[in-house]
This record gives C-alpha cells, sequence and structure tokens, in this order.
C-alpha cells in the first residue's frame, strides 16, 4: 500500500510542471489502474514497475500538454520572495537592535562625592553610543547583502543569491563573538530561500527533504530532553543537590507541541509549517527585546524554527 | 532489439499510438488498465504509465471520452469510449497510413 502511496505522491510531484486539471486527471487514471490490477492479483512491484518510472510519465505528459512553466515559476517566485524578504527583513530588525537598543557594553562605575558618600551605578552602553554612528551601520551591512539578490535580474538570481547567502555566512562565523551571532537567523533563511528556489522549479521537495525538515525543527528539543530522561528516570533522579534543571509547567506541553509540529511536516501538513515559523518569530522577537542571558541560543533556534516553517509553510504540496 | 533499433521504434510508435488507442476503443470500451496490457503485450508501448498522459490529453482534444461504472464493491471504475471526432480523425489516419504505407513499403522494396 506504502509503495503505492509513494509512486502516486512522486507522480503528483513531478507532475507539478503541468496544469492541475491533466494532474488530476493521470492520477485519476492511475489510481483506477492500480484497484483494477490489484483485483486482477497482479502485485503492487510487478505493476509499477511496468508502469514505468514517475519522471517518464510526467514527461509524456509535458510533450502532451506543455509544461505549465508559468504555474510552476510563479509559486518559486513567491516562495523565492517571501523566504528572503523575511531575511532582509529580520537582518533590518536584528541591526537596528544590535546597533541602537541592546546593551553591547556594560560596566559599573564607583564615585565617592566631596561628602564621603560613595554611590555605585551600573552602566549600560549601546554599540552607537560607544563607537558612533558609522560602527552601528555596519550592523546593517547585512540586511544590504541579504536585498541585492532581491534587485538583480532574474537570470543572475541564483548567482548572486548563492553569494549572498555565503558572505552572510562568512560575516556571522567571522564577527561570532561579537555580533555576528545575532544574524544567524538571517543565515539560515538565506540559504532556505535558495535552495527552496532552485528546488522548487525542478523536482520539488520530497518525503526526505520534509522528514529532515522535521527531525531539524524537533532536534533541540529532543537535545535538550534526553539529558533529562537519558540517565535514569526522574523519579529515581538525584535531586538533592538541586542541579538537576527544572521545566516549568509550561516547558513540558511547549516541548511536547514543538515535537508534534516535527512529525506533522514531516508527513507534510502545511499549517503545522506556518505554526512553527509563527513561534519561531515570536521567540526571537522576545530574545531580541529581552537581552536577557542566553538571548543569543533564543535567537538560533526562534530562527531555525522561523526558517524550517516558512520554508515548509511555503514549499507543502498539502493544503492543509 | 538493439539500440538502434529500440530507438526507431520509438520514434516510429510516438506517431501512431494515439490511433492505435481510438483503433482499440473503436473496436471496444476499455478501462485504463485494459489499454495498457493491450498496448504493452503488443510492443507500441514501452511503459504504460505514459498511457494516462496521452489519454487525458485525447480526452481534452474530444477524441476520446469517459464513462464510470461501479464495479462490485471496488472504487468505480473508468471506462473510455471513442467519440464521433475520434471516428472521424480514425478514418483519417487510415487513409493517410495507407499511403504512406504503401510508398514506405515500395521505398523498402527498391532496397533491399
Amino acid at each position: 500500500m506504502t509503495t503505492e502511496d509513494d509512486y502516486l505522491r512522486a507522480v503528483e510531484r513531478m507532475l507539478r510542471r503541468v496544469a492541475p486539471e491533466h494532474r488530476d486527471a493521470v492520477l485519476e487514471d492511475l489510481r483506477g489502474h492500480f484497484a483494477d490490477a490489484e483485483a486482477a492479483g497482479r502485485p503492487v512491484d510487478e505493476v509499477i514497475r511496468s508502469l514505468g518510472t514517475p519522471t517518464e510519465i510526467a514527461d509524456r505528459a509535458v510533450e502532451e500538454f506543455g509544461a505549465d512553466a508559468s504555474g510552476v515559476d510563479a509559486s518559486a517566485e513567491r516562495a523565492w520572495r517571501v523566504l528572503q524578504g523575511a531575511a532582509v527583513v529580520l537582518a533590518v530588525v536584528i541591526g537596528v537592535v544590535v546597533a541602537f537598543i541592546m546593551p553591547s557594553y556594560t560596566g559599573s562605575v564607583d564615585t565617592v562625592s566631596s561628602d564621603g558618600t560613595s554611590t555605585h551605578v551600573d552602566t549600560s552602553q549601546t554599540l552607537i553610543e560607544v563607537n558612533g554612528l558609522w560602527v552601528a551601520l555596519i550592523a546593517l551591512v547585512p540586511a544590504l547583502i541579504a536585498l541585492v539578490p532581491l534587485v538583480v535580474p532574474r537570470r543572475a538570481r541564483t548567482a548572486t543569491a548563492s553569494v549572498a547567502a555565503a558572505l552572510l555566512t562568512l560575516m556571522a562565523l567571522v564577527g561570532g563573538f561579537t555580533i555576528g551571532g545575532f544574524f544567524l537567523p538571517t543565515v539560515m533563511l538565506a540559504w532556505a530561500a535558495l535552495i527552496v528556489w532552485v528546488r522548487l522549479r525542478r523536482s520539488g521537495f520530497g518525503v526526505t527533504w520534509r522528514i529532515v525538515g522535521g527531525v531539524l525543527a524537533a532536534l533541540p528539543v529532543l537535545g535538550f530532553m534526553i539529558p533529562l530522561f537519558g540517565g535514569m528516570p526522574g523519579r529515581y533522579a538525584d535531586r538533592s543537590d538541586g542541579s538537576d534543571f527544572q521545566v516549568s509547567a509550561w516547558g513540558w506541553p511547549f516541548l511536547a507541541a514543538v515535537l508534534v509540529l516535527g512529525v506533522l511536516i514531516s508527513i507534510g501538513y502545511r499549517s503545522a509549517g506556518w505554526v512553527l515559523a509563527a513561534l519561531g518569530l515570536v521567540m526571537l522577537v522576545w530574545a531580541l527585546v529581552s537581552g536577557q542571558l542566553f538571548a543569543l541560543l533564543v535567537i538560533w533556534l526562534g530562527g531555525l524554527w522561523l526558517t524550517i516553517g516558512l520554508a515548509h509553510a511555503l514549499t507543502a504540496s498539502r493544503r492543509v | 532489439m538493439t539500440e538502434n533499433a529500440e530507438r526507431i521504434a520509438t520514434n516510429l510508435r510516438k506517431g501512431v499510438l494515439e490511433f492505435c488507442v481510438l483503433g482499440l476503443l473503436a473496436a471496444n470500451e476499455r478501462y485504463g488498465l485494459e489499454l495498457a496490457s493491450e498496448l504493452q503485450g503488443r510492443g507500441l508501448i514501452a511503459s504504460e504509465g505514459s498511457l494516462y498522459p496521452l489519454l487525458a490529453r485525447m480526452r481534452e482534444g474530444g477524441l476520446v471520452d469517459t464513462r464510470t461504472e461501479a464495479v462490485g464493491g471496488g472504487r468505480p471504475r473508468r471506462y473510455y469510449t471513442i467519440t464521433a471526432a475520434g471516428r472521424e480523425q480514425l478514418d483519417t489516419f487510415a487513409e493517410v497510413w495507407r499511403a504512406v504505407g504503401a510508398e514506405v513499403d515500395i521505398i523498402m522494396e527498391g532496397t533491399s
């Protein structure tokens, strides 16, 4: 049963190149073909072998109907613009926060006034206050780089987007110890945009891609839970030293929800992508404004979920 | 068949497949699997799957039509039937085929 479904899904994916009404007609006939063959007692793998590969069927369909290039192109164009646009917007927001709002320099000043009383003042300054406008503007360079592929002519797009993504990666790595790390979400979105642009105009995203996406989304959660459960069952664990990390009451449903989203993405539900993207965005914004310890980790995690969620929502073939 | 012979056969079959489908349907309505098995058995198609895009295009072109029939318990089966336009097309093809075939035969006899 699964092989038949896999086969039909592969054909459906390949037939994205032809108009929907023709695609539906071919798929309907193939389903009937499988049903009749099964009724005639033919084994599924033999049926699939004599049907030929999904690519052969798709090639024949393109020959018969001509490629409905506009449809595929429009969806690839849209998905790419949304992802690349998100990379730009995020880079602007992060750049502004990093340069103008986030206290990058902290210190304390002790002053002793003339009457002998000493006062202790904690100071925090932003990048622009310490280094001036020009250095602060460097924080906006990633946004400019991410913007370039959106304005170059279409035929130069793949090359420009590749260079831009590589440059952004380099900046994030080189500047990783200062402000570079904050731009990792932009880097992820830029790569996702490039992959979506290239793949969506060819064979699209199959089950392997979806599983990789789902696992990547769930991995941080698993990595977080395994140490909690890994050693021994929780109730036998020695918590007397109080070193155990406690997950708050809200934490568990949250972690479980992300796991479920990962599974739903692997199955191919589009809405799971939107939910994960929204979750990632909320975390990102929260981390950017809170400026707490571990904010950078939360920004990375939020960026990862935003990227996977958005890319999945824009490319999933199931409508729900 | 050698690779070269296979290529020649593939090109020839491509041109006539549509009319073979019409010819089979003119004799009897058939459902997809039936048609596919018949054509493959006669060596007219390499893979059965490639028949369905052709059928979809022929239906859109009004050469064939479909009729669904409930089969005991299972999913309804889709039968392909030939239309009046399809018969007309088949007649035209038959004429052309006879003329072309005759000329090709004459030339081939001359070379052998």
